[in-house]
């Protein structure tokens, strides 16, 4: 990277005026390509229209620095430094406000389709494209604006300034994808629906590098028209978006340095060959996106700086992480017995099918419950509900948390999570670029929003998590990603991620499916400890054993409602629950 | 058609899940595997079917071998699978999930004939199937395999969440199909009662591995199966 | 009259162009963004066949072939690899549409192409003149829309795509070879972009961006419409009206942007479109 840095400073002695020139436009691209990158290639959000903040930024430029009459013939230039820096700002908040009103409207916990935001982001494209030539006397119409350029710099001067800034927002970038901001970035691209559960307010981080991302494209917008000196609905139209899309795409995203290799190169060649042959160089391009989405999705860059950390012997050891234990006081407990949630009455289903049908129980302070039941009953339902906010279509659910008193009902699922719920869910959903001590650093941070800037090496977690990791051997493999791990793992990682959460109620579906005799002795020993240290625990259970020996209540849903509770033994003994158990190979 | 597997290793990615799995269903007969939750007996199902690739061993349907056999053209062999969840087409009436599958229609001959062991699916046939009852759903699941005309089936946890009498009309059309239509058949189960009813081999499946099999009809099999079950 | 006949033409030829992106969208959960360039190879195709003196309705067949052929090589390369990445598939689907149009440059020129219609005549529909041709469109829309409608519910093939629809690893024990019925059902949605570009090539201006601007009023009514067909035709009815009347009565020009909005906001609010399942 030094010698990138050296060949950049260098660059004017070697270039002749046009190639300068050129490459100084490249260096703004640059700047765009990053931002598309975060909001992206590190976010997972598919903004097809990211052209559009960067035509705001320079039309913003332009209507600072001339006059327009109704046809969108220029009248007047006004050349100062201050309209243009004027015109920059304005673009960078309109571009922001216009980002947060699609973000607001596109980024919701409900289940509307991953492709909404790309079309929308697309449409926006198209209607922008449109509606430019409309407004002429804003616009320019069809022909633009042109002589908005800012004279006062010299072309070398112009070009350290495109370096300095590109540099400036690549350190910026790098910065942040490294701290604890950039790893819920992540954490969302990988799993948006998993990472909610552990208190990540999904929406508002989105929200955040959405504008973010829309702010510097506005801003590598408002230079461009500086330097270039017009601006028109090229820069806004879905051909630029494509060609932003194939900078990251081709030069590798979430790699910040790739698409500005991306950027940089391609262009160049671009502006090489658009001239004499347009067509098949964007033909060209276009097979290149198509294949490199298809072949090698993480683009070109990774595999050649793989390649190159071969032949250097270099390893990628940078960034490694440990859990450490964390000095806590002891929490206050709360008196045990007390309901810490109710369940009224609680009906719901899908569609047309009811699966509870008129759930009624508490959660105490300090108990280990156990929902058992046949399949079907709607176990692993009444855990989604507990979860998820969703509204029942009768009765309710509340939770009466030591910090938090809050109905379920329409809370959304952060929240749920923030005031002390955590889930562990039966089937392993973790992330695929996360390894197990930044799965844990994520879920211990509980949704407070993250820093910009620092990078957590020592995980802070309390005792249970050190016990589980040991207990599942995940011991010394804190900075192995999930797909190198074997079940059994990533059922422990799920349950230390849980755990880390410090809740006040844990809520397990299925805990010791496919574990050893051994295996399932020890969970029932850290879920004592935890109970000691003051954690609800409610679990759903088909290994009736495992339940006599830990639980203190039992209820045994079936047919969507609670048929029998009370201790073990009571149950056990309770001919209803025989009837519903009857044949099954387990006591 | 029989089926033979030999030392069938199967998982998930780096997880195995079943090893060393062999055993042999002749024509005409019927194997109950039962075994604990989690224990392996639905990956072990969808390892003989097509929708998972074993890592090792080998699975011969009617003597010839099917790994790498996609499940369309097994079922199209005849070689019919009910899963464990997501067993029915819930957007699709009761009288449409009969009707999937190999042919388009199903002919009016047998359809009534399946009706006939199930009654009350009868009665519901315009209903969406997602709005029947457990029970009826599990009913339905076992008439729309019939109603492929299986050479073979291979049946996952079919009395899961059943009530006891339910269980025992399941039981007896499962005994009836073998006698009418000959099929081979395949139970993967939980439920000893309805295992020792209807096959003619049990064996019990712990932790990956067959861990004991024996004739269904052994004096005793019920308390040894319940021993070799617990914890 | 009129109005109301410009308004129904409105929404049959947004049917038209819909019926292809819907199929699609059902049965593959993919939006596929190459349906404008689809519909390029479409209208394109039907320039060349007019060209060569082949008839105009055998010319739409023709196309409609050559649009399914281009699509059965897009599925086989591209889309079936796809099949876990449903986010790539809307990338990669999106460079393909810039290949089409980029390809349909280098072969025909970027200039403006014109098909005539096949019949200037205009029909008197109550009391008011209208053309022949759009009137055409506009059956062509509900009826290949209706026929979507009548295969899928009362066909043993339309039950496969159902069942395919609801439960694919199901559909498979079944005996239902659902690689094929998937690829099967993109060439089919492929060629039905390319009759929507070849018949409404007459009426549009041709050139290699064709059906680009059309194409996103017509993605947000697919997502719109919430994968049922009652909630397509609505949402076509919402669209087609809505743009047809503020084309009239307020700025042709923002009626793609209003309809845009609206498709917008209703989506936040209510994301399974216009949806309205039996309760």
């Amino acid at each position: 990277m030094l010698v990138a840095l050296v060949l950049l400073a260098v660059a004017p002695l070697f270039l002749g005026t046009y190639y300068l020139g050129l490459l100084t436009i490249s260096l703004v691209y640059g700047v765009l390509a990053v931002s598309l990158d975060l909001v992206w290639g590190y976010t997972g959000i598919p903004d097809l229209g990211h052209a559009l903040w960067f035509g705001i930024g320079a039309l913003s430029v332009a209507m600072a620095t001339t006059k327009l009459d109704s046809f969108g013939i220029v009248l007047t230039t006004y050349p100062g430094l201050g309209r243009h820096l004027a015109g920059l700002v304005i673009g960078v908040l309109v571009a922001g406000a216009i980002a947060a009103v699609v973000g607001i409207l596109s980024f919701s916990q409900r289940e509307a389709d991953p492709f909404y935001i790309a079309i929308v982001t697309l449409a926006l494209t198209v209607v922008a494209g449109t509606i430019y030539g409309q407004l002429p006397q804003y616009t320019g119409g069809d022909n633009g604006i042109f002589g908005i350029a800012y004279h006062g710099l010299t072309n070398v001067q112009w070009y350290y300034v495109s370096a300095a800034v590109l540099v400036v927002v690549a350190a910026g970038a790098l910065v942040l994808v490294r701290s604890d901001f950039g790893l819920v970035m992540r954490s969302i691209r990988d799993n948006e629906r998993r990472v909610r559960f552990f208190g990540v307010n999904v929406e508002l981080m989105k929200l955040i590098v959405f504008v973010g991302g829309a702010m510097i494209a506005a801003g590598a917008g408002g230079m461009f028209a500086m330097i270039e000196g017009f601006v028109s609905s090229q820069l806004f139209d879905f051909l630029f978006s494509t060609q932003i899309l194939i900078w990251v795409a081709v030069g590798g995203r979430a790699t910040v340095l790739g698409p500005i290799l991306g950027a940089v190169g391609l262009s160049f060649v671009t502006a090489e060959l658009s001239s004499s042959s347009p067509t098949q160089w964007a033909l060209f391009l276009g097979l290149l996106f198509v294949a490199v989405v298809v072949f090698i999705p993480d683009g070109v860059l990774p595999p050649i700086v793989r390649l190159f950390r071969r032949v250097f012997h270099q390893h990628g050891a940078q960034g490694g992480r440990q859990l450490v234990d964390v000095q806590r006081s002891a929490p206050e407990l709360r008196p045990a017995g007390e309901p810490v949630a109710t369940v009224s009455d609680v009906e719901f289903g899908y569609g047309s099918l009811r699966v509870l049908r008129g759930v009624d129980f508490e959660i105490l302070a300090g108990e280990l419950l156990c929902i058992v039941g046949p399949n079907g009953a709607g176990k692993s339902t009444l855990l989604n509900v507990l979860t998820n906010g969703k509204v029942p279509m009768r009765g309710r659910i509340d939770y009466h948390l030591q910090h938090d008193r809050l109905a379920q009902s329409g809370a959304s699922i952060h929240r749920i999570a923030r005031s002390g719920v955590a889930r562990k869910f039966q089937i392993p959903h973790l992330f695929d670029t996360l390894t197990v001590a930044e799965t844990i650093l994520v879920a211990s941070m509980r949704g407070a929003l993250p820093s910009v800037w620092r990078r957590t090496r020592d995980v802070q977690v309390g005792r249970s998590v050190h016990e589980i990791v040991d207990a599942t051997a995940l011991a010394g493999r804190e900075n192995d990603l999930p797909p190198h791990l074997a079940h059994g793992l990533k059922q422990g990682l799920e349950l230390a991620a849980a755990l880390s959460m410090r809740p006040e109620i844990l809520l397990l579906d299925e805990p010791t499916a496919g574990l050893t005799a051994n295996e399932r002795h020890v969970i029932g020993e850290v879920f004592r400890r935890l109970l000691d240290a003051g954690v609800t625990i409610v679990l759903i259970e088909h290994d009736l054993d495992f339940v006599a020996r830990v639980a203190d209540r039992v209820i045994v849903l079936h047919g969507g409602k609670v048929v029998e509770s009370g201790t073990p033994a009571e149950v056990a003994a309770s001919p209803v629950v025989r009837e519903a158990y009857v044949g099954t190979a387990v006591t | 058609m029989n089926l033979a597997v030999e030392g069938l290793r199967a998982g998930y990615g780096s997880a195995v899940i079943v090893d060393g799995i062999s055993f042999e269903v002749p024509d005409h007969g019927a194997l109950a595997i039962v075994g604990r939750n989690g224990m392996g007996k639905s990956t072990l199902l969808r390892a003989i079917t097509g929708y998972l690739k074993p890592m090792a061993g080998a699975v011969r349907v009617g003597g010839r071998s099917t790994i790498g056999t996609p499940t369309y053209r097994l079922a199209r062999m005849g070689v019919v699978y009910t899963p464990q969840e997501q067993s029915l087409f819930g957007e699709l009436s009761v009288e449409e999930n009969l009707s999937v599958g190999v042919g388009g229609r199903c002919p009016k001959d047998l359809r009534d004939e399946i009706l006939s062991v199930f009654p009350v699916l009868g009665e519901r046939l315009r209903q969406r199937a997602g709005t029947l009852s457990g029970g009826e759903q599990k009913m339905l699941t076992l008439a729309k395999a019939l109603a492929m005309r299986p050479e073979m089936l291979l049946l996952d946890e079919i009395s899961d969440g059943l009530g006891p009498g339910v269980v025992t009309v399941v039981g007896e059309t499962l005994t009836r199909l073998r006698e009418q239509f000959g099929c081979t058949l395949l139970m993967v189960e939980q439920n000893l009662d309805l295992s020792l009813r209807v096959a003619d081999r049990v064996a019990v499946l712990k932790l990956g591995s067959i861990v004991f099999e024996c004739e269904s009809t052994e004096p005793g099999l019920r308390e040894e199966l319940t021993e070799q079950l617990a914890p | 009259m009129s109005l109301t006949l410009d308004v129904l033409f409105g929404v049959g030829s947004l049917m038209l162009i819909v019926a292809g992106l819907f199929l699609i969208f059902g049965m593959l959960h993919v939006i596929n963004l190459a349906h404008a360039g689809l519909m390029a190879v479409g209208v394109y195709a039907q320039v060349s066949f007019r060209g060569h003196g082949i008839p105009f309705w055998p010319a739409v067949l023709l196309s409609a072939l050559v649009a399914g052929a281009a699509g059965a090589v897009i599925e086989f390369v591209v889309i079936r690899r796809l099949y876990a990445r449903p986010l790539d598939t809307i990338l990669a689907t999106w460079g393909i549409s810039l290949v089409l149009i980029q390809l349909i440059t280098l072969i025909y020129g970027p200039g403006n192409k014109f098909l005539d219609l096949p019949t200037v005549s205009a029909i008197e529909v109550l009391g008011t003149p209208y053309g022949t041709y759009r009137l055409l469109i506009m059956l062509a829309g509900a009826t290949i829309v209706a026929a979507l409608g009548l295969i899928v519910r009362f066909t043993s093939i339309g039950l496969t795509v159902r069942a395919v629809m609801t439960n694919e690893a199901l559909a498979r024990s079944h005996g239902i070879n659902t690689i094929r019925a998937r690829q099967v059902t993109f060439i089919v949605g492929a060629a039905l972009a390319g009759v929507a570009g070849a018949l409404l090539g007459p009426i549009q201006g041709i050139n290699p961006n064709f059906g680009a601007t059309a194409v996103a009023t017509a993605f947000l009514a697919v997502l719109l419409a919430g994968r049922t067909l009652p909630g397509l035709v609505l949402s076509c009815v919402l669209f087609g009206a809505t743009q047809t009347l503020f084309a009239r009565y307020v700025n042709p020009v923002w009626a793609g942007a209003v309809v845009i909005g609206l498709a917008v906001v209703i989506l936040r609010f209510r994301p399974e479109g216009l949806a309205f399942r039996r309760a």
